[in-house]
Protein backbone atom coordinates (compact mmCIF):
# COMPACT_ATOMS: atom_id res chain seq x y z
CA UNK A 1 0.00 0.00 0.00
CA UNK A 2 1.26 3.40 -0.95
CA UNK A 3 0.69 6.71 0.73
CA UNK A 4 -2.04 7.64 -1.71
CA UNK A 5 -4.00 4.48 -0.90
CA UNK A 6 -3.50 5.07 2.78
CA UNK A 7 -4.98 8.54 2.51
CA UNK A 8 -7.84 7.09 0.54
CA UNK A 9 -8.45 4.63 3.38
CA UNK A 10 -8.54 7.49 5.84
CA UNK A 11 -11.11 9.32 3.80
CA UNK A 12 -13.26 6.28 3.12
CA UNK A 13 -13.06 4.24 6.32
CA UNK A 14 -12.30 6.56 9.21
CA UNK A 15 -15.99 7.26 9.80
CA UNK A 16 -16.93 3.59 9.61
CA UNK A 17 -14.18 2.55 12.01
CA UNK A 18 -15.18 5.34 14.34
CA UNK A 19 -18.85 4.27 14.36
CA UNK A 20 -17.87 0.67 14.93
CA UNK A 21 -15.50 1.61 17.78
CA UNK A 22 -18.10 3.95 19.20
CA UNK A 23 -20.66 1.16 19.50
CA UNK A 24 -18.08 -1.33 20.74
CA UNK A 25 -16.51 0.82 23.43
CA UNK A 26 -19.63 2.75 24.35
CA UNK A 27 -18.14 6.25 24.17
CA UNK A 28 -16.70 8.53 21.53
CA UNK A 29 -13.52 9.41 23.38
CA UNK A 30 -12.33 5.81 23.46
CA UNK A 31 -13.53 5.39 19.89
CA UNK A 32 -11.31 8.27 18.75
CA UNK A 33 -8.30 6.61 20.36
CA UNK A 34 -9.21 3.36 18.65
CA UNK A 35 -9.43 5.06 15.26
CA UNK A 36 -6.15 6.88 15.71
CA UNK A 37 -4.32 3.75 16.81
CA UNK A 38 -5.84 1.72 14.01
CA UNK A 39 -4.63 4.09 11.31
CA UNK A 40 -1.27 4.49 12.99
CA UNK A 41 -0.78 0.75 12.84
CA UNK A 42 -2.02 0.66 9.27
CA UNK A 43 0.55 3.30 8.34
CA UNK A 44 3.30 1.38 10.04
CA UNK A 45 2.28 -1.84 8.30
CA UNK A 46 1.33 -0.28 5.00
CA UNK A 47 4.04 -2.10 3.12
CA UNK A 48 2.55 -5.44 4.17
CA UNK A 49 -1.12 -4.56 3.67
CA UNK A 50 -2.69 -4.72 0.23
CA UNK A 51 -5.05 -1.86 -0.57
CA UNK A 52 -8.03 -4.18 -0.95
CA UNK A 53 -7.35 -5.66 2.49
CA UNK A 54 -6.89 -2.35 4.23
CA UNK A 55 -10.47 -2.05 5.41
CA UNK A 56 -10.47 -5.52 6.95
CA UNK A 57 -7.11 -4.74 8.55
CA UNK A 58 -8.48 -1.56 10.06
CA UNK A 59 -11.53 -3.31 11.50
CA UNK A 60 -9.36 -6.14 12.78
CA UNK A 61 -7.21 -3.70 14.73
CA UNK A 62 -10.23 -1.69 15.82
CA UNK A 63 -12.07 -4.83 16.95
CA UNK A 64 -9.15 -6.01 19.11
CA UNK A 65 -8.54 -2.62 20.59
CA UNK A 66 -12.21 -2.03 21.30
CA UNK A 67 -12.63 -5.40 22.97
CA UNK A 68 -9.46 -4.94 25.01
CA UNK A 69 -10.41 -1.42 25.99
CA UNK A 70 -13.90 -2.44 26.94
CA UNK A 71 -12.70 -5.35 29.00
CA UNK A 72 -9.93 -3.32 30.61
CA UNK A 73 -12.22 -0.56 31.70
CA UNK A 74 -14.90 -3.04 32.77
CA UNK A 75 -17.54 -0.73 31.58
CA UNK A 76 -21.09 -1.87 31.65
CA UNK A 77 -23.07 -0.02 29.13
CA UNK A 78 -26.29 -0.60 27.33
CA UNK A 79 -27.37 -2.80 30.24
CA UNK A 80 -29.72 -0.28 31.65
CA UNK A 81 -32.12 1.44 29.38
CA UNK A 82 -31.55 4.76 31.17
CA UNK A 83 -27.79 4.72 30.49
CA UNK A 84 -27.96 4.45 26.76
CA UNK A 85 -29.97 7.60 26.30
CA UNK A 86 -26.70 9.43 25.59
CA UNK A 87 -26.19 7.35 22.49
CA UNK A 88 -29.34 8.54 20.90
CA UNK A 89 -29.31 11.36 18.50
CA UNK A 90 -32.34 13.53 17.83
CA UNK A 91 -34.53 12.37 14.99
CA UNK A 92 -33.71 8.68 15.28
CA UNK A 93 -36.56 6.32 14.65
CA UNK A 94 -38.10 4.27 17.39
CA UNK A 95 -36.91 1.05 15.79
CA UNK A 96 -33.41 2.37 15.83
CA UNK A 97 -33.68 3.31 19.46
CA UNK A 98 -35.02 -0.11 20.36
CA UNK A 99 -32.24 -1.83 18.49
CA UNK A 100 -29.63 0.37 20.12
CA UNK A 101 -30.97 -0.69 23.45
CA UNK A 102 -31.03 -4.29 22.37
CA UNK A 103 -27.44 -3.99 21.29
CA UNK A 104 -26.54 -2.99 24.80
CA UNK A 105 -27.78 -6.32 26.03
CA UNK A 106 -25.19 -8.20 24.06
CA UNK A 107 -21.69 -9.03 25.22
CA UNK A 108 -18.84 -7.12 23.59
CA UNK A 109 -17.92 -9.88 21.19
CA UNK A 110 -21.46 -10.53 19.94
CA UNK A 111 -22.00 -6.81 19.65
CA UNK A 112 -18.90 -6.50 17.51
CA UNK A 113 -20.08 -9.38 15.30
CA UNK A 114 -23.48 -7.77 14.80
CA UNK A 115 -21.91 -4.43 13.99
CA UNK A 116 -19.54 -5.96 11.49
CA UNK A 117 -22.42 -7.76 9.86
CA UNK A 118 -25.01 -4.99 9.87
CA UNK A 119 -22.88 -1.90 9.56
CA UNK A 120 -20.27 -3.15 7.12
CA UNK A 121 -22.06 -6.11 5.51
CA UNK A 122 -19.19 -8.53 5.99
CA UNK A 123 -19.84 -12.18 5.31
CA UNK A 124 -19.41 -14.81 7.99
CA UNK A 125 -16.01 -15.90 6.72
CA UNK A 126 -14.81 -12.32 6.52
CA UNK A 127 -15.98 -11.65 10.05
CA UNK A 128 -14.10 -14.78 11.07
CA UNK A 129 -10.90 -13.37 9.54
CA UNK A 130 -11.33 -10.06 11.30
CA UNK A 131 -12.20 -11.44 14.71
CA UNK A 132 -9.99 -14.50 14.57
CA UNK A 133 -12.98 -16.81 15.00
CA UNK A 134 -13.96 -19.66 12.80
CA UNK A 135 -16.85 -19.24 10.40
CA UNK A 136 -18.92 -21.71 12.45
CA UNK A 137 -18.21 -19.74 15.64
CA UNK A 138 -19.20 -16.52 13.94
CA UNK A 139 -22.41 -18.13 12.78
CA UNK A 140 -23.25 -19.43 16.25
CA UNK A 141 -22.41 -16.17 18.07
CA UNK A 142 -24.11 -14.05 15.50
CA UNK A 143 -27.28 -16.15 15.44
CA UNK A 144 -27.41 -16.03 19.18
CA UNK A 145 -27.07 -12.27 19.13
CA UNK A 146 -29.57 -11.92 16.35
CA UNK A 147 -32.11 -13.93 18.29
CA UNK A 148 -31.62 -11.64 21.29
CA UNK A 149 -32.18 -8.59 19.11
CA UNK A 150 -35.23 -10.09 17.49
CA UNK A 151 -36.74 -11.18 20.76
CA UNK A 152 -36.11 -7.76 22.26
CA UNK A 153 -37.65 -6.07 19.27
CA UNK A 154 -40.68 -8.34 19.34
CA UNK A 155 -41.10 -7.93 23.07
CA UNK A 156 -40.99 -4.14 22.83
CA UNK A 157 -43.45 -4.15 19.99
CA UNK A 158 -45.75 -6.25 22.06
CA UNK A 159 -45.44 -3.76 24.91
CA UNK A 160 -46.09 -0.85 22.62
CA UNK B 1 -33.85 -29.37 4.17
CA UNK B 2 -35.69 -26.75 6.15
CA UNK B 3 -37.79 -28.05 8.99
CA UNK B 4 -39.23 -26.87 12.31
CA UNK B 5 -35.92 -27.47 14.11
CA UNK B 6 -33.67 -25.44 11.84
CA UNK B 7 -35.94 -22.89 10.19
CA UNK B 8 -34.74 -20.12 12.57
CA UNK B 9 -31.17 -20.64 11.39
CA UNK B 10 -32.31 -20.44 7.80
CA UNK B 11 -34.32 -17.31 8.61
CA UNK B 12 -31.34 -15.61 10.27
CA UNK B 13 -29.09 -16.56 7.38
CA UNK B 14 -31.71 -15.24 5.00
CA UNK B 15 -31.82 -11.99 6.99
CA UNK B 16 -28.00 -11.83 6.83
CA UNK B 17 -27.99 -12.55 3.10
CA UNK B 18 -25.99 -15.75 3.52
CA UNK B 19 -28.32 -18.18 1.77
CA UNK B 20 -27.74 -19.26 -1.79
CA UNK B 21 -30.56 -19.52 -4.28
CA UNK B 22 -31.28 -23.16 -3.55
CA UNK B 23 -31.44 -22.61 0.20
CA UNK B 24 -33.63 -19.56 -0.30
CA UNK B 25 -35.99 -21.63 -2.43
CA UNK B 26 -36.13 -24.32 0.26
CA UNK B 27 -36.82 -21.73 2.97
CA UNK B 28 -39.61 -20.02 1.09
CA UNK B 29 -41.10 -23.41 0.22
CA UNK B 30 -41.13 -24.20 3.92
CA UNK B 31 -42.69 -20.82 4.68
CA UNK B 32 -45.28 -21.57 2.02
CA UNK B 33 -46.23 -24.55 4.05
CA UNK B 34 -46.07 -22.51 7.29
CA UNK B 35 -47.19 -18.95 6.52
CA UNK B 36 -47.52 -18.13 10.23
CA UNK B 37 -43.70 -18.17 10.44
CA UNK B 38 -43.37 -15.37 7.88
CA UNK B 39 -43.86 -12.83 10.67
CA UNK B 40 -40.87 -14.28 12.46
CA UNK B 41 -38.75 -13.97 9.33
CA UNK B 42 -39.73 -10.32 9.07
CA UNK B 43 -38.71 -9.83 12.72
CA UNK B 44 -35.28 -11.26 12.00
CA UNK B 45 -34.95 -8.97 9.02
CA UNK B 46 -36.00 -6.00 11.14
CA UNK B 47 -33.46 -6.83 13.85
CA UNK B 48 -30.68 -5.35 11.77
CA UNK B 49 -28.90 -2.24 12.83
CA UNK B 50 -28.57 0.75 10.59
CA UNK B 51 -25.32 2.70 10.67
CA UNK B 52 -25.63 6.18 12.08
CA UNK B 53 -24.33 8.27 9.19
CA UNK B 54 -24.34 11.41 11.30
CA UNK B 55 -21.70 9.95 13.54
CA UNK B 56 -18.45 10.89 11.80
CA UNK B 57 -14.81 11.13 12.73
CA UNK B 58 -13.82 14.79 12.88
CA UNK B 59 -10.04 14.45 12.90
CA UNK B 60 -9.27 12.87 9.56
CA UNK B 61 -6.78 15.59 8.70
CA UNK B 62 -4.60 14.42 11.55
CA UNK B 63 -4.58 10.92 10.07
CA UNK B 64 -3.70 11.99 6.54
CA UNK B 65 -0.08 11.83 5.54
CA UNK B 66 1.76 14.33 3.37
CA UNK B 67 2.65 13.32 -0.13
CA UNK B 68 6.44 13.39 -0.09
CA UNK B 69 6.68 12.04 -3.62
CA UNK B 70 5.61 15.37 -5.06
CA UNK B 71 8.22 17.05 -2.96
CA UNK B 72 10.93 14.96 -4.55
CA UNK B 73 10.13 16.41 -7.93
CA UNK B 74 10.71 19.89 -6.67
CA UNK B 75 14.24 21.27 -6.98
CA UNK B 76 16.30 20.87 -3.87
CA UNK B 77 16.82 24.24 -2.23
CA UNK B 78 19.74 24.28 0.14
CA UNK B 79 19.22 26.84 2.83
CA UNK B 80 22.18 29.09 3.41
CA UNK B 81 22.56 30.72 6.72
CA UNK B 82 24.68 33.88 6.98
CA UNK B 83 27.40 31.93 8.72
CA UNK B 84 27.58 29.31 5.99
CA UNK B 85 27.55 32.09 3.40
CA UNK B 86 30.64 33.54 5.02
CA UNK B 87 32.31 30.16 4.96
CA UNK B 88 31.48 29.57 1.33
CA UNK B 89 32.50 33.11 0.47
CA UNK B 90 35.88 32.69 2.13
CA UNK B 91 36.35 29.38 0.36
CA UNK B 92 35.43 30.87 -2.99
CA UNK B 93 37.72 33.86 -2.46
CA UNK B 94 40.59 31.55 -1.60
CA UNK B 95 39.95 29.50 -4.72
CA UNK B 96 39.75 32.62 -6.85
CA UNK B 97 43.02 33.93 -5.46
CA UNK B 98 44.70 30.61 -6.11
CA UNK B 99 43.43 30.44 -9.66
CA UNK B 100 44.37 34.04 -10.43
CA UNK B 101 47.85 33.51 -9.01
CA UNK B 102 48.33 30.44 -11.16
CA UNK B 103 47.00 32.16 -14.25
CA UNK B 104 49.14 35.23 -13.75
CA UNK B 105 52.20 33.16 -13.20
CA UNK B 106 51.69 30.99 -16.24
CA UNK B 107 51.91 33.77 -18.86
CA UNK B 108 55.23 35.02 -17.42
CA UNK B 109 56.66 31.57 -17.43
CA UNK B 110 55.45 30.92 -20.90
CA UNK B 111 56.77 34.26 -22.03
CA UNK B 112 60.22 33.58 -20.65
CA UNK B 113 60.15 30.08 -22.05
CA UNK B 114 58.98 31.47 -25.32
CA UNK B 115 61.86 33.93 -25.45
CA UNK B 116 64.38 31.24 -24.73
CA UNK B 117 62.91 28.82 -27.20
CA UNK B 118 62.50 31.50 -29.82
CA UNK B 119 66.11 32.53 -29.55
CA UNK B 120 67.28 28.95 -29.88
CA UNK B 121 64.99 28.03 -32.70
CA UNK B 122 65.57 31.16 -34.67
CA UNK B 123 69.28 30.85 -34.34
CA UNK B 124 69.08 27.36 -35.68
CA UNK B 125 66.77 28.41 -38.43
CA UNK B 126 68.91 31.32 -39.46
CA UNK B 127 72.01 29.30 -39.56
CA UNK B 128 70.28 26.80 -41.72
CA UNK B 129 68.62 29.22 -44.12
CA UNK B 130 71.25 31.87 -44.59
CA UNK B 131 74.69 31.56 -43.19
CA UNK B 132 75.79 34.93 -44.48
CA UNK B 133 72.94 37.05 -43.16
CA UNK B 134 73.11 38.90 -39.91
CA UNK B 135 71.07 37.88 -36.87
CA UNK B 136 67.38 38.93 -37.19
CA UNK B 137 66.06 41.72 -35.06
CA UNK B 138 63.68 39.57 -33.06
CA UNK B 139 66.34 37.08 -32.30
CA UNK B 140 68.19 37.75 -29.11
CA UNK B 141 71.80 38.41 -29.79
CA UNK B 142 74.20 36.09 -28.17
CA UNK B 143 75.56 38.57 -25.63
CA UNK B 144 72.13 38.70 -24.07
CA UNK B 145 72.62 35.20 -22.84
CA UNK B 146 74.78 35.65 -19.74
CA UNK B 147 75.99 32.11 -19.72
CA UNK B 148 77.11 32.32 -23.27
CA UNK B 149 78.60 35.75 -22.76
CA UNK B 150 80.71 34.78 -19.81
CA UNK B 151 81.62 31.43 -21.12
CA UNK B 152 84.80 32.45 -22.92
CA UNK B 153 86.31 33.76 -19.71
CA UNK B 154 85.83 30.42 -18.00
CA UNK B 155 86.67 28.21 -20.84
CA UNK B 156 89.09 26.06 -18.92
CA UNK B 157 86.91 25.67 -15.85
CA UNK B 158 84.75 22.61 -16.02
CA UNK B 159 81.62 23.78 -14.23
CA UNK B 160 78.82 22.94 -16.53
CA UNK B 161 78.19 21.14 -19.75
CA UNK B 162 77.60 24.53 -21.29
CA UNK B 163 81.25 25.44 -20.97
CA UNK B 164 82.22 22.05 -22.15
CA UNK B 165 80.31 22.53 -25.30
CA UNK B 166 81.78 25.93 -25.92
CA UNK B 167 85.26 24.60 -25.61
CA UNK B 168 84.83 21.38 -27.44
CA UNK B 169 83.73 22.70 -30.76
CA UNK B 170 85.56 25.92 -31.15
CA UNK B 171 89.18 24.80 -30.82
CA UNK B 172 88.90 22.57 -33.81
CA UNK B 173 89.40 25.28 -36.36
CA UNK B 174 91.69 27.26 -34.11
CA UNK B 175 95.01 25.94 -35.30
CA UNK B 176 93.89 26.25 -38.84
CA UNK B 177 92.61 29.74 -38.57
CA UNK B 178 94.93 32.67 -38.54
CA UNK B 179 96.03 34.10 -35.23
CA UNK B 180 93.94 37.16 -35.77
CA UNK B 181 90.82 35.06 -35.37
CA UNK B 182 90.52 35.85 -31.73
CA UNK B 183 87.26 37.53 -32.53
CA UNK B 184 85.97 34.24 -33.70
CA UNK B 185 86.86 32.75 -30.38
CA UNK B 186 84.99 35.51 -28.68
CA UNK B 187 82.00 34.73 -30.78
CA UNK B 188 82.06 31.20 -29.61
CA UNK B 189 79.74 32.02 -26.70
CA UNK B 190 76.93 31.86 -29.22
CA UNK B 191 77.32 28.14 -29.12
CA UNK B 192 75.83 27.45 -25.72
CA UNK B 193 72.44 28.52 -26.98
CA UNK B 194 72.41 25.32 -28.93
CA UNK B 195 73.47 23.08 -26.15
CA UNK B 196 71.63 19.96 -27.19
CA UNK B 197 72.81 20.23 -30.72
CA UNK B 198 76.38 20.81 -29.70
CA UNK B 199 76.33 17.93 -27.30
CA UNK B 200 75.36 15.75 -30.17
CA UNK B 201 78.20 17.20 -32.14
CA UNK B 202 80.44 16.45 -29.25
CA UNK B 203 79.40 12.87 -29.44
CA UNK B 204 80.11 12.85 -33.09
CA UNK B 205 83.62 14.25 -32.62
CA UNK B 206 84.79 12.97 -29.25
CA UNK B 207 88.43 13.21 -30.12
CA UNK B 208 88.37 17.00 -29.97
CA UNK B 209 89.68 18.28 -26.67
CA UNK B 210 89.85 21.92 -25.87
CA UNK B 211 92.33 22.30 -23.06
CA UNK B 212 95.30 20.64 -24.62
CA UNK B 213 96.79 22.84 -27.34
CA UNK B 214 99.06 20.27 -28.93
CA UNK B 215 96.46 17.59 -29.38
CA UNK B 216 94.28 20.31 -30.77
CA UNK B 217 96.72 20.83 -33.47
CA UNK B 218 96.76 17.18 -34.32
CA UNK B 219 93.04 17.02 -34.19
CA UNK B 220 92.79 20.12 -36.18
CA UNK B 221 95.14 18.66 -38.74
CA UNK B 222 93.12 15.52 -38.84
CA UNK B 223 89.98 17.55 -39.17
CA UNK B 224 91.60 19.58 -41.80
CA UNK B 225 92.44 16.47 -43.72
CA UNK B 226 89.03 14.93 -43.27
CA UNK B 227 86.89 18.05 -43.69
CA UNK B 228 88.85 20.17 -45.97
CA UNK B 229 85.74 21.69 -47.37
CA UNK B 230 84.16 22.52 -44.02
CA UNK B 231 87.04 24.19 -42.30
CA UNK B 232 87.56 27.03 -44.73
CA UNK B 233 83.87 27.67 -44.82
CA UNK B 234 83.73 28.02 -41.10
CA UNK B 235 86.73 30.24 -41.21
CA UNK B 236 85.07 32.63 -43.57
CA UNK B 237 81.81 32.61 -41.68
CA UNK B 238 83.50 33.44 -38.45
CA UNK B 239 84.94 36.45 -40.05
CA UNK B 240 81.51 37.55 -41.21
CA UNK B 241 79.98 36.94 -37.80
CA UNK B 242 77.74 34.11 -39.05
CA UNK B 243 75.16 32.24 -36.98
CA UNK B 244 76.28 29.60 -34.60
CA UNK B 245 75.10 26.65 -36.59
CA UNK B 246 77.60 27.54 -39.22
CA UNK B 247 80.40 26.76 -36.82
CA UNK B 248 79.23 23.27 -36.27
CA UNK B 249 81.14 20.63 -38.12
CA UNK B 250 77.91 19.01 -39.22
CA UNK B 251 76.78 17.53 -42.42
CA UNK B 252 74.06 19.16 -44.44
CA UNK B 253 71.54 16.41 -43.63
CA UNK B 254 72.02 16.92 -39.94
CA UNK B 255 71.48 20.61 -40.33
CA UNK B 256 68.26 19.94 -42.17
CA UNK B 257 67.19 17.76 -39.29
CA UNK B 258 67.91 20.63 -36.99
CA UNK B 259 65.75 22.81 -39.18
CA UNK B 260 62.89 20.33 -38.88
CA UNK B 261 63.33 20.35 -35.15
CA UNK B 262 63.16 24.12 -35.16
CA UNK B 263 59.95 24.01 -37.21
CA UNK B 264 58.39 21.58 -34.76
CA UNK B 265 59.36 23.83 -31.88
CA UNK B 266 57.87 26.81 -33.62
CA UNK B 267 54.65 24.90 -34.14
CA UNK B 268 54.56 24.18 -30.41
CA UNK B 269 55.16 27.82 -29.68
CA UNK B 270 52.24 28.77 -31.90
CA UNK B 271 50.07 26.34 -29.97
CA UNK B 272 51.12 27.93 -26.72
CA UNK B 273 50.34 31.36 -28.14
CA UNK B 274 46.89 30.19 -29.19
CA UNK B 275 46.27 28.72 -25.78
CA UNK B 276 47.29 31.98 -24.22
CA UNK B 277 44.88 33.93 -26.41
CA UNK B 278 42.10 31.48 -25.60
CA UNK B 279 42.74 31.94 -21.94
CA UNK B 280 42.43 35.68 -22.38
CA UNK B 281 38.98 35.31 -23.94
CA UNK B 282 37.67 32.75 -21.47
CA UNK B 283 35.87 33.09 -18.16
CA UNK B 284 36.15 30.98 -15.04
CA UNK B 285 32.96 30.25 -13.19
CA UNK B 286 32.82 28.81 -9.69
CA UNK B 287 29.97 26.45 -8.93
CA UNK B 288 28.85 24.42 -5.95
CA UNK B 289 26.64 21.74 -7.40
CA UNK B 290 24.51 23.54 -9.94
CA UNK B 291 24.67 26.80 -8.13
CA UNK B 292 26.97 29.34 -9.75
CA UNK B 293 28.68 31.44 -7.15
CA UNK B 294 30.61 33.93 -9.30
CA UNK B 295 32.48 34.32 -12.57
CA UNK B 296 36.04 35.50 -13.00
CA UNK B 297 36.55 37.29 -16.32
CA UNK B 298 40.15 37.16 -17.52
Amino acid sequence: MELKEYNTCVKEWADAVFRFACKCTGNEEDARDVVQNSFTILWEKKEHVAPDKAKAFLFQVAYRQSIDLYRKQGRIIFKDEDEDNRHYLPGQSDLKKILERALGKLDEQSRALVLLKDYEGYRYDEIGQITGLSEAQVKVYLHRARKVLKDYLVSVENII
Amino acid sequence: MVNMENYEEYMMMEADGELNAEEQQALYAFLGEHPELMKELNAFKAAHLQADEELTYQFKDQLLKEDHTTGRNKPNIIPFSPRSWMTYGALAAGLALLVITIIKRQPNETASNLAAVQSNTKTIKDTQVSKTNAVPQELHSTPKNPIAYEAPKERNIKQSPVKKTTTTVAPAPQPVINPNNIAAQKQEPKMPQQQPVINKVKDITPEIKPTNPEPQKTIANAAKEENKSIAPTIENEEKENKPLLAYLPMKVGQKEALGDLADAMEAKIEKVKNLKSQLKDSDISFKIGRRELFVVRL
